[in-house]
Order: C-alpha cells, then structure tokens, then sequence
C-alpha cells in the first residue's frame, strides 16, 4: 500500500510539473531601419507586427504557444541587415517579417535563400522580385501594377505628356524598378521622360539645386521617387520654383509624416496608395483605433498596416501548419489572407494582389481620386 | 481506525517539532522581512529617479532658456539677419541644439540654423513651410511655450525633442538632440542591470542606456504598469516584463516635459541580498534541523528494535518453537515485558497440544465422510450419464415413429407410380402381339379376296359372269371384309380402357382372348385347347383375365416357337371349385428350369431375346390377379411344360347371381 501511495504522490507532482513548465514560444524575427532620418517606415511596420502579435497573445496564442517577435535593426545599411539576419538564422527563426525596403530585400535575399527560413515582407514591391520560387514572400504587390496605373492615369485623365523624376539611389532596387514600370507605360502611351534626377539620401542632402535642374525642361509633372521626409522636402523646394507645376509621387512617401513636413507644398500631390484611407469598413477603423490607443495616438501608415498583415499571415502559417510541412508551403496552401483592411491571395511565387488606390491631398488629408 | 509503526508515527513526531520552527521562520520571512526587502528597493528606485529627473529637469530648463533668449531678441528687432546670427551662436554654445529656426505667422522658415549646416542646405529650409507642424500649430494657437513629443529630425536624422516658444507674430523652436540624454544614462548608471529608461507622454522610449530602444522609438505602452501611469501623477511602482525579463521597478514624473523615469532592476538582482541572507539562514536551520531529526532517529531506531525483537521471539513462539531466553535489557519496563511474553508463550504452547489432539481425530473423521461422499458423487454421476444416454434413443426412436408412417406412404405410392409405368409398357408389348395376331387374322381373308377377284375377271372372260354371279362375289366379299371389320372390333374391345367394375363370364373371356391368338397359333402349327366350365361369373374387368390368358398363351407359344416342340399344344381350363375359380394354362414346351421358377413373375425377367420380350408380361399379369381380383397366381414344372394354375375367389354379389 505505502509504496503505491508513493508512485501516486510522485505522478501527480511530476504532472504538475508538467502542467507549470511553460510552452515553448513561437519566435518571429523581424527586420526594418527603425533608425536613422527615414525611420518612420521600418519603426510603423514594426510596430503594426508587435500589433498584431501582442493581440493573439491576449487571445491565447498559437495553439496555447505566445508569440515573441525578435527585432533587428537594419539601419538601411545592407551589411548591418546581412549581420541581423544572420542573427536571426542563427537562432532558428524560421520566418523573418521584412525587410521594409527592397534594396535591403536584394542584399540579404542570397543569405536567405541558402537557409530554410523565409522573409515576409510588408512593404518591399520591387518587381526583380516578381515571379521567383524562392524563399521571399511579401503581402503586397510589385511596382508594375502601381506605376503602370500611376502612368496610365497621368496620360489619360490629365493629358501629361512630359515627365522630371528624381529618385533616391539609396533603395535603388525600388525606385529603379518603379521608374522603369512607370517609364515604359507612359512613354508607350506616347510620353516622355524629359529629366531625370538621382541622389543618395542622407541629411546633408541640398534639394533646392536639384529642383532647378528638374524644372529647367519645363515638365508637365514633376515624379517624386523617394522616402517621405525627402518627398516633402523636394515638394517645398518644387513650390518654391513653381507654384503650378504637378507633382506625383511613388507609395513610399505616403505617410503622414510627408503631409506633416510639406506643409502647404503637399496641397494637390498625387500619389498612389496601398491603404484605402477612405476605408470606413469596421475592421480598418478598429484596426486604426487599437493601432492608435496602442502607440499614444500616432497612425499606422500603410507601413503598419503592412506590419500588421504580414505578421497575421506569420501567424496563421504557423497555426496552419501540417506535420513535415515548410510555413511557405504553408502560406501558399493558405493562398487567401484576410488583412486589417482587405482580402487579398498570395500566389505560388509569395506574392501578393493587392489593390491600390491613388489619392491627392488636400487639406492636409489623403483624399481617394480612383 | 488506522494502524501505524511505531517507528513511523515517531519519526513524524520528530519531524513535526523539528519542522515547526522552519515553518514559522518561512512566515515571518514572507509577512516581514520581503515587505520590508520592497520597501528598500522602491526607495532606492526612487532616490535614483528622482535624481535622473532633476537632471533632465535641468537640462530642458537650460535648452529652453536658448530658444526663449533669441525669442527675446525678436522682440525688441525683427531683423531676420540679426535672428539668423543669434541663433548661429546658440547653436555653437550649445552642442546638444540641433537645430534653431524662426517661423512666421503664415508658418514660412524666415531663420534657420542648424548644426554643420552648409550655406545650400540653410537655402533649402529657408521658406520652407511649416504651417502644418504639430507643434508650431499648438505655440501659436495657445501662446504659451510648448514642448514637442520625440520625433525624428528631418536636418539632423536623429531622435530629437523641440521646444516652441511664441512671440508677439513669430514663433522661435529649438530642436534638441535626444541622444544626449541616452549618454547621460549611460554615464549616470553604468550597472548593466539596471534598467533607466525616459518615456514621453505616448509610452515611448525617449532615452535608454544603450540608446537602441530610443533609435528604434519602441513604444512600452503595452506595459501595464506604463499604461497605468496615464491615470496617474503619482510615482507607480510594481513589478514589469520588459524585453521578456520579469523587473521590479518605479515610475517618476519629469514635470517639464510630462514624461517618465523608469528605474527597474530584473527582480532576481533586486531580490539577490534578501534571498542571500534568507539562504543562509535556511541552510543553518536546516542543518540544526537535520541534527535534531537525526537523533530522534537513532532514539527511535534502538526503542523500536526492541519492540521488534521481542515481537520476533514472539513469532517463532507463535510458529510452534520452543522459546527460551527472551531478550533482556537494561530497561525494567522492558524485562518485564519479556517475562509476561514468556509465562504467557508457555501457557499458549500447553494449549496447543490439547488443540492439536483433537484436531487430529477430527481430521480423521472428516476425511472418511468425504471419501463416502466421493463415491456417491461418482455414482450419481454414473446415474446422470445413464438416464441421459436413454433419453437420447427416446427422443431418436420418436423421431423414426413420427416419420415412419410418412416413408411408408412415399414408398408405396413410389410403387405405384412404377406399377402403372410397367402396366402401360406391358400393354404395348401386348400390342405388338395383336398387330401380329391381326397380321395373322387378316391373312386368310385377304386370300379370300383376292381369289375372289381374280375369278370375277376369268368369270367375265368366260362369260360367266351375270348380275346374279356379282351379287354372290359381291355378298362373299362383304363377308370376308365383315369379318375383317369384325376382327379390328375385337381387337379394339380388347384395348379399350373400361374402369367400370362388371359382372362377366370367364370363359368369354377367355375365348375373346383365344379369339385373338387363333389365327398366329394356326400360323405356328400350335394347337389350342379350351376345356371352360361355362357360368363362371366374376366381377372386374373381362379385359384383364383375357389380357392374363393372352399373356399365358403367348409364353407358352414363344417357347414352343423356340424349343420347336413337336406337336405343340396349350390347354386352357377353367371351372369353379367351391367360393374360388381355377384357371390353369399349360403347356409341353419343356418347362422351366429350377433356377428361374421363383423369378418368372418378378418385373423385367425374360428368357427371351431382348427384342422379343420385355420381361413384364408375367409380372403385369400377377399384378391383376392379386391387385383385382384379390386373387393367386402360381407356376410349377409338370413332366413335360409349364403349369400356371389362376386361384381368384368368386365374390357374393357373383354367387348371388
């Protein structure tokens, strides 16, 4: 009797046991320039993914599992991003959320590629990207839908025929890829590219003489390839010359930070955008809101709601995910993801149909033009 | 109720008392000393908050004072040029200005200085329009000075913190450089375990140690304990997860700028002397504790061997030994103990012998009993067996009486179903003879005709032959041919099938049936003699005594045929002798050999070439003597042939007649 006793005594400690040891995390990393002058894209998509992540925590987790995101700072720097993600391999993380910007994307993509980890990107839309079976997958789409529709709609709608561009070289990867999209379908509906302007971001970067030279052709619209806090500042120097003169920019630069810092310059700026910011849907606006409440009132951008999306993704894929099965197969089994604003596939390539829409701002808000 | 060892129950009572004193140190550890452990770290958090607070207290004070001189200046000379050089000034007097400029009402740059700035840049941000600034926006609508949240600043790229301050038409704002902030940090708190981080009014990081989380603007809003500093202007202090390392910490007003000290150190550290003290004293309570039990243990060892001893001297005692020198010891108790156990062991074994005699004697009954009631077993057994085995042939044998009765009436009608087979068979046999009896019949007559045919033509040739010679050939012929006709309509009457039981006479009968074969036993040279006693009457069917002679008859001449018997004769007798009619057929054709005598009347027997005979004739005649007639049939060998003697018994109604 007293040794049966024993026995039980033991299994039911070594069941509490059991029962108290904590289950192991499901560890996401994560990979955006959260420093530096053009943070505010890397730190919104940051903050969409904690979003995300610190929600399904509170509502039990994956399959009882919390979720921790492991964040790395790249700094916009394509060594410093290759060391953070060696890091994160060297961890065992098995999906990286990022990076942010593509030129960062074609700088760690061999790294990646040579281990079983996958990044999944928020924001990087380069089409040298497009249609490639490899371990890069992204929630969004590539440039060619919104530069060819940016293009059609300054043609047909407005009649432009002669187009100055000036993009930054730092994310190379992008904006080539988005003025070469742009190109092709302007100059194919019969326009031309009159100028074109290239620099390196950084803080001693002087616009004013760069502006001269991009308005000398007289241009029909002035196009805008670069981060926020630079569009701004070419806005306010372009105003600066020509009161009249169109300007459009590229997706990148539409946070709020560029309506913020362009002042009066941003008023009639087209640009096209990944959020639907006249989205009145519930989903979006309690997004908007817990987004809000969450980072003392700040919004979330198409960089966080890209954040977000992507980190939602991460975690269906590894809810979903079968015995043997890799969380790409995952996530291309998946196919359909439902976003903070909208539904949309990711194919077989990981990449992603979603719409855009292209706006104007007047009075200091984005309004929806198409 | 539960029964324990002894050893046992004392060992826990040692346990218990040794236990007690740890238990109440554990409770006055727990009520007093980790209260009092909290109270010293909340108070060191909050000396060092305080003094983190006053330092960076200090230097907002001392960065507005730039912005207000130069905001003082415009007052008194709204040359932009003079601003533009007192701001150039600040911004080298003071390293951690970043950038200083003067904005108009309409929100247009109108002044600008900025640190390392080149002359194009300083281009750039003149008339910049900044009317859509947060912070430019709150100066001039409110009028007072106003303090930015942390942002990232466009010129210097760094996280910065501004501070606005309004004149009569312009505003003047100065952008500090956060990152001195996270130097002081560092340099004021050097333990890497400590955790002192600045947290603006959002929830952000404006300041850390290593400066990353500020360069990364993480947002600790989610931390219950930040958050709740948000319904609170007092300090809050609790415990935290931060970076996944559980904290205790404090949180202080900096009241500038409305943000927050946080001081936390990771609980294990904070707890580290405490639990080291509280350690020490657990280990030497433990060891004085292990010394106390350790004796008692001892103790109760040696009291309870003692006890074990004498239970086991009482055991073998028990098991039937005879125990001598009990276990003594220096103890009186238990001597006299051993002393009792001992008389009392004595006494038990008397008691036994007597026990054990008499339960000898009745083992010795009792195994007799049983052996008597094995063998009743056994025979009951037999018993069972027997009766079961009877009721086995019972239940078969009422089996075999239930279906007897029904395989008999199978049987019989089976042979009833045969017999009329064979009787049809035997008709047809019996046709074949007609035919050629008819052939035999028709023979003659035919002759007849023919003659009397060819003598019309020598009649008419000879002209002879009148009407009244025709009417004679005429006549003759209807005759021959009446007669012909006549012999089919016997032969018909013979094969007609007449159910109907009818009186008839015998020798009818029997002449019918000689009628028959006359003409095939002239053919074979037979001689055919009937001696009938005439008035014989028997009731049935005159078809089947004549198909019975017919039978007969043709035997005897198939052997006669055979045998070429030199005159050949067949008698035919019947007479009446008493309540029986006997008719006997016999013949001289040689008999029949002993062998074969007893199987002449069983179904397809012959002796006959297969194609004369089918072997039925004798067995379908017996069939009508007996089945309707009720009558006897019977064959035996005479010196010469074959003797068939027919027995049928006359019936009342006949002898009535």
């Amino acid at each position: 009797m007293f040794p049966l006793c024993k026995m039980a005594v033991v299994c039911c400690l070594f069941s509490l046991l059991l029962a108290c040891s904590p289950k192991e995390l499901v560890r996401i990393g994560f990979l955006g320039g959260m420093s530096g002058r053009v943070a505010d894209l890397g730190v919104a998509g940051r903050n969409g993914a904690m979003l995300a992540i610190e929600q399904r925590n509170a509502a039990g987790g994956v399959h009882g599992r919390a979720v921790e995101l492991v964040v790395k700072d790249d700094e916009q720097n394509p060594e410093v991003a290759k060391k953070a993600v060696a890091d994160l391999l060297n961890s065992n993380i098995e999906l990286i959320i990022g990076p942010m910007t593509s030129s960062i994307a074609m700088a760690v993509l061999e790294q990646v590629n040579a281990s079983k980890s996958i990044l999944l990107s928020p924001t990087v839309t380069t089409t040298a990207l497009t249609g490639k079976d490899d371990n890069f997958m992204r929630v969004i789409g590539d440039t060619g839908s919104y530069a060819t529709k940016v293009a059609r709609y300054q043609v047909q709608k407005f009649g432009r025929r002669t187009v100055a561009v000036i993009y930054d070289q730092n994310n190379s990867s992008y904006t080539e890829s988005w003025f070469a999209d742009f190109r092709r379908e302007f100059e194919l509906l019969g326009g031309s590219v009159v100028a074109v302007q290239t620099y390196h971001s950084a803080p001693i970067t002087s616009f004013s003489q760069l502006a001269i030279t991009l308005l000398k052709q007289k241009p029909q619209l002035v196009l805008v390839i670069t981060n926020a806090v630079d569009a701004a500042l070419i806005c306010q120097q372009v105003r600066k010359l020509d009161a009249a003169v169109p300007i459009e920019m590229a997706e990148w630069a539409s946070t709020e930070r560029f309506i913020e810092l362009a002042g009066g310059a941003a008023e009639g700026v087209i640009v096209s955008q990944f959020v639907n910011r006249t989205d009145r849907s519930e989903r979006y606006q309690a997004f908007l809101k817990q987004y809000r409440e969450r980072f003392g009132g700040q919004e979330p951008g198409f960089a966080g709601l890209a954040g977000y999306d992507a980190a939602l993704v991460a975690m269906d894929a590894y809810a979903a995910r079968k015995d043997g099965e890799s969380l790409k197969q995952t996530i291309i089994r998946l196919n359909s993801f439902q976003g903070g604003q909208q539904k949309y596939q990711i194919d077989r390539f990981g990449d992603a149909n979603r719409t855009t829409t292209v706006t104007i701002v007047r009075n200091g808000t984005y309004q929806t033009l198409e | 109720m539960t029964v324990r060892p002894l050893r046992h129950m004392l060992v826990r009572f040692a346990a218990l008392i040794t236990l007690l004193p740890v238990g109440l140190s554990a409770l006055l550890g727990g009520l007093w000393l980790l209260p009092q452990a909290e109270q010293e770290i909340a108070s060191y958090h909050r000396q060092l908050a305080l003094a983190i607070a006053g330092q960076v207290d200090s230097y907002f004070k001392t960065s507005r004072v730039t912005a207000v001189s130069v905001a003082g200046a415009i007052d008194h000379d709204e040359h932009f040029a003079a601003v533009q050089q007192a701001i150039a000034i600040n911004l080298q007097l003071l390293k951690r200005l970043r950038a200083m400029y003067l904005v108009d009402r309409a929100g247009r740059v109108r002044a600008v200085g900025v640190s390392n700035m080149s002359k194009a840049l300083q281009d750039d941000l003149l008339g910049l329009d900044l009317s859509r600034n947060e912070l430019f926006q709150k100066a001039k609508s409110t009028g007072v000075e106003q303090w930015s949240d942390n942002f990232l600043s466009v010129v210097g790229g760094g996280l910065s913190v501004a501070v606005a301050v309004p004149t009569a038409d312009n505003v003047v704002i100065a952008e500090f450089d956060l990152a001195y902030l996270s130097e002081f940090l560092h340099r004021t708190t050097p333990d890497s375990e400590q955790v002192v981080l600045l947290i603006d009014r959002r929830g952000q990081v404006v300041a850390d140690q290593a400066g990353t989380w500020t360069a990364q603007q993480l947002n600790l809003n989610n931390i219950p304990l930040i958050r709740d500093r948000l319904n609170s202007s007092k300090e809050v202090r609790g415990s935290l997860v931060l970076n996944g390392v559980e904290m205790v910490g404090s949180l202080h007003k900096i009241d500038t700028v409305d943000w927050w000290v946080l001081v936390a150190r990771p609980t294990q550290t904070a707890y580290r002397q405490l639990w080291t003290s509280l350690g020490i004293m657990a280990v030497a309570l433990s060891a004085t504790t292990l010394a106390a039990f350790g004796v008692a243990m001892v103790l109760t060892r040696r009291m309870s061997q003692r006890f074990e001893s004498l239970a086991g001297h009482a055991q073998q005692s028990t098991g039937g030994e005879q125990t001598s020198g009990w276990p003594h010891s220096n103890i009186a108790e238990f001597n006299a103990l051993a002393d009792s156990l001992e008389k009392m062991s004595e006494s038990l074994h008397e008691r036994a012998r007597l026990l054990e005699d008499e339960v000898a004697e009745r083992q010795q009954a009792q195994e007799e009993l049983h052996e008597k009631a094995v063998l009743l077993e056994q025979e009951i057994a037999e018993r069972v067996l027997a009766e079961q085995s009877l009721q086995v042939k019972q239940t078969q044998l009422e089996t075999l009486n239930l279906t007897l009765e029904d395989r008999v009436q199978q049987e019989v009608s089976k042979n009833r179903e045969k017999d009329i087979i064979m009787i049809q068979q035997g008709r047809l046999a019996a046709m074949g003879e007609m035919l050629s009896n008819i052939a035999h019949q028709w023979r003659q007559p035919l002759n007849e005709l023919a003659i009397m045919i060819q003598t019309l033509r020598l009649e008419y040739d000879d002209n002879a032959l009148d009407g009244e010679r025709i009417d004679e050939h005429t006549e003759d012929c209807m005759k021959t041919i009446q007669y012909m006709s006549q012999t089919i309509t016997t032969f018909q009457d013979f094969f007609k099938q007449n159910k109907v039981v009818q009186q008839f006479d015998l020798s009818a009968a029997i002449m019918a049936a000689a009628g028959l074969l006359q003409a095939s036993f002239q053919a074979a040279g037979i001689s055919l003699k009937l001696d009938l006693q005439p008035g014989c009457l028997l009731q049935g069917q005159p078809n089947d005594i004549s198909q019975v002679v017919l039978n007969l008859c043709n035997n005897a001449r198939d052997i006669l045929q055979a045998r070429a018997v030199a005159d050949p004769v067949i008698r035919v007798t019947s007479q009446q002798v008493q309540d029986t009619v006997e008719i006997v057929v016999e013949d001289n054709g040689g008999g029949i050999a002993d062998e074969v005598i007893d199987k002449v009347f069983d179904p397809y027997f012959t002796t006959k070439h297969k194609s004369q005979g089918t072997g039925l004739g004798l067995y379908i005649s017996r069939k009508i003597i007996e089945g309707s007639f009720s009558g006897t049939i019977a064959v035996e060998a005479t010196s010469n042939g074959a003797r068939f003697q027919i027995v049928i018994p006359v019936k009342l109604s006949a002898l009535a007649i």
